[in-house]
């Protein structure tokens, strides 16, 4: 068997339904290994807005034009979600232009606010794609 | 056959190209920069895409962010206008590879006519007249210099194989003087250019900067539409260019026009594009080939009725040519003014907001403008907000209704050329007409010395 594409995107899906947080898979000549992605556990909104540095938002933009992904082409749960606690540079999206999957990343650490893109929207560069309101280290 | 066209320029260009695309019935994707996001042509066009930051460098010379964005888009062409990237040989070869048109000529045609030795060469062989001067790069040996000045006899002017536009050039008036202006060039031609190579021509005292316009389609009709004269120039930057160009025998334009013609046969030419001469004492001298559409194409489009850049498109969907040579008829006379977001008197740019814009009209007034009151002047590029132009019966008439024009043209929020403009339309040797390339900085020395 060769592993292609089609192989490792039915293998995450299965992994992705049935919690399983890795696999490894040794064949000849190739292995591969596959290790879930467990976004941090959502802090409760209250607890983080306590801790809010100021209402100020921030806002993550797209640097690419191209059509924007809320998730990962292959999973139905977004990358990111309103109330969501995430870290400086954590994926918030993508943007897809052709076959190339640009991300977008968080300029902050902070509590997701909204998520503006819609998938399948076109975004351009500086396109505001979802606001972050800042949480101190 | 495409039907949508990604237009990968910017201001009145850009809006000139939506233009014509949508009177074609042809969808439009304006590609810009942040700083252009409020554009008006952004706004009219059917899909709009930020690309970048500011810098031309991020967006309009980003060959792969446009590339990206055709991708996106659905544009199946691309049009480049003047400027940036449209004489770029490789983007037109990788727009070709991504499966799109380029509405432009094919890429070796802009990489031969590029290299400035090897356009002269392929103009020498099609019967076009040159400087005099070889149709080669220089030799190393300085004594073999010597020896081809001394045969062209002095002024000689030596260029850079891959400069153009006025720059990478000196002049040289004295043989002792050959040695060290030949290393000079040399050395700023590898920097700036990236090719060492040189060339050598007789340089012309008070030559007059005229151009011929061509059309060319995939069809085998190749046509020339007319002359241009573009003589009215600060630092190598066109300012007032008309149609025809006064005074010049039309027997001598007409045969120029046809070795024109016949050098499109040759390379294998498509597209619009325009030859420029130097003109002396009667007689024409080929200096370089502008692969392109070009800022001044509006005069030659009011005497001739042809619609240049609807035609760029029509060749690029690989239409024949609707007229042949006989079916031209040049009519009366047009003139174009620049008009320039700058100041006037020491020519700084001008950046800001327009807070007011007015602009004429009347019969054979044309104002190709991407400017609106609001409209921003950004920082980042050319100082062009705008070009008028005006047609009459006679070269009298066209003047005298640019005149009218240009009083009722109000800008506020920047400042703009209009003043030199008006200058221009009042000076005796501009109104006789004939008046050579180096008469307007001449002119300007003698004002300033007056002042």
């Amino acid at each position: 068997m060769t592993i292609d594409l089609p192989t490792i995107e039915r293998l995450a899906g299965m992994l992705e339904r049935s919690g399983v947080a890795a696999i490894e898979i040794e064949e000849a000549g190739q292995s591969l290994k596959l290790v879930m992605d467990r976004p941090i556990a959502a802090a409760p909104a209250r607890a983080a807005s306590a801790s809010a540095v100021d209402d100020a938002s921030v806002t993550a933009k797209a640097d690419i034009a191209g059509h924007f992904l809320a998730a990962h082409p292959w999973r139905a749960k977004p990358f990111v979600e309103p109330g969501q606690r995430i870290e400086a540079g954590a994926i918030i999206g993508l943007v897809k232009v052709g076959l190339i999957y640009a991300p977008v990343v968080a300029p902050a650490a902070g509590i997701v606010d909204t998520v503006i893109a819609e998938t399948g929207a076109l975004v351009g560069y500086g396109s505001p794609v979802a606001r972050i309101r800042p949480v101190a280290a | 056959m495409f039907d949508t066209v990604l237009i990968a320029n910017r201001g009145e260009i850009a809006l000139r190209i939506q233009r014509a695309c949508r009177a074609m019935g042809l969808k439009t994707v304006a590609i810009h920069s942040e700083a252009d996001r409020d554009a008006r042509y952004v706004a009219l066009a059917d899909q709009a895409l930020c690309i970048g930051p500011a810098p031309a460098s991020r967006t309009y010379l980003n060959a792969a962010a446009i590339l990206l964005a055709a991708e996106v888009s659905g544009a199946q062409a691309i049009h480049p206008g003047y400027g940036f990237l449209s004489e770029s040989a490789a983007f037109a070869e990788q727009i070709a590879r991504a499966g799109l048109t380029f509405i432009g000529p094919p890429a070796d045609c802009i990489r031969t006519m590029g290299d400035k030795v090897a356009a002269k060469r392929a103009m020498r062989a099609a019967g076009v007249p040159c400087v005099p001067g070889p149709d080669s790069a220089l030799p190393d040996d300085p004594a073999e210099v010597r020896a081809i000045a001394r045969e062209i006899g002095y002024p000689v002017i030596i260029k850079a194989a891959g400069g153009g536009g006025g720059r990478g050039m000196r002049i040289v008036r004295e043989a002792r003087e050959l040695d060290d202006t030949l290393a000079l060039t040399r050395a700023e031609a590898s920097q700036a250019f990236k090719n060492p190579a040189v060339y050598i021509e007789k340089f012309l005292e008070k030559p007059r900067h005229i151009e011929i316009q061509v059309l060319c389609d995939a069809h085998d009709n190749h046509l020339w539409l007319g002359d241009r004269d573009c003589s009215m120039q600060r630092r190598n930057q066109k300012v007032v260019e008309e149609a025809p160009a006064p005074g010049i025998d039309r027997a001598l334009v007409e045969r120029v026009g046809a070795s024109c013609v016949e050098a499109c046969r040759r390379i294998g030419y498509r597209g619009a594009g325009t030859f420029e001469f130097l003109y002396e004492d009667g007689e024409f001298f080929f200096i370089e080939m502008n692969t392109r559409v070009q800022v001044e194409h509006p005069v030659t489009e009011m005497t001739t009725g042809i619609d240049i850049v609807k035609e760029q498109i029509r060749i690029a969907q690989g239409d024949p040519l609707p007229m042949k040579q006989n079916d031209i008829v040049r009519r009366g006379h047009a003139v174009e003014l620049r008009i320039n977001a700058e100041d006037p008197n020491s020519f700084a740019p001008s950046p800001g907001t327009v807070t007011r814009w007015d602009v004429p009209g009347g019969i054979g007034i044309r104002i190709d403008s991407h400017i609106a009151a609001g409209a921003s002047v950004p920082r980042h590029y050319d100082s062009l907000i705008g070009k008028l132009i005006a047609h009459g019966a006679t070269r009298d008439e066209a003047l005298a209704r640019a005149r009218v024009a240009l009083s009722e043209l109000r800008t506020d929020g920047i400042r703009t050329n209009v003043p030199l403009h008006q200058a221009i339309l009042a000076d005796p040797a501009f109104c006789e007409g004939g008046y050579d390339i180096h008469h307007l900085e001449h002119w300007m020395h003698a004002r300033a010395a007056r002042a």
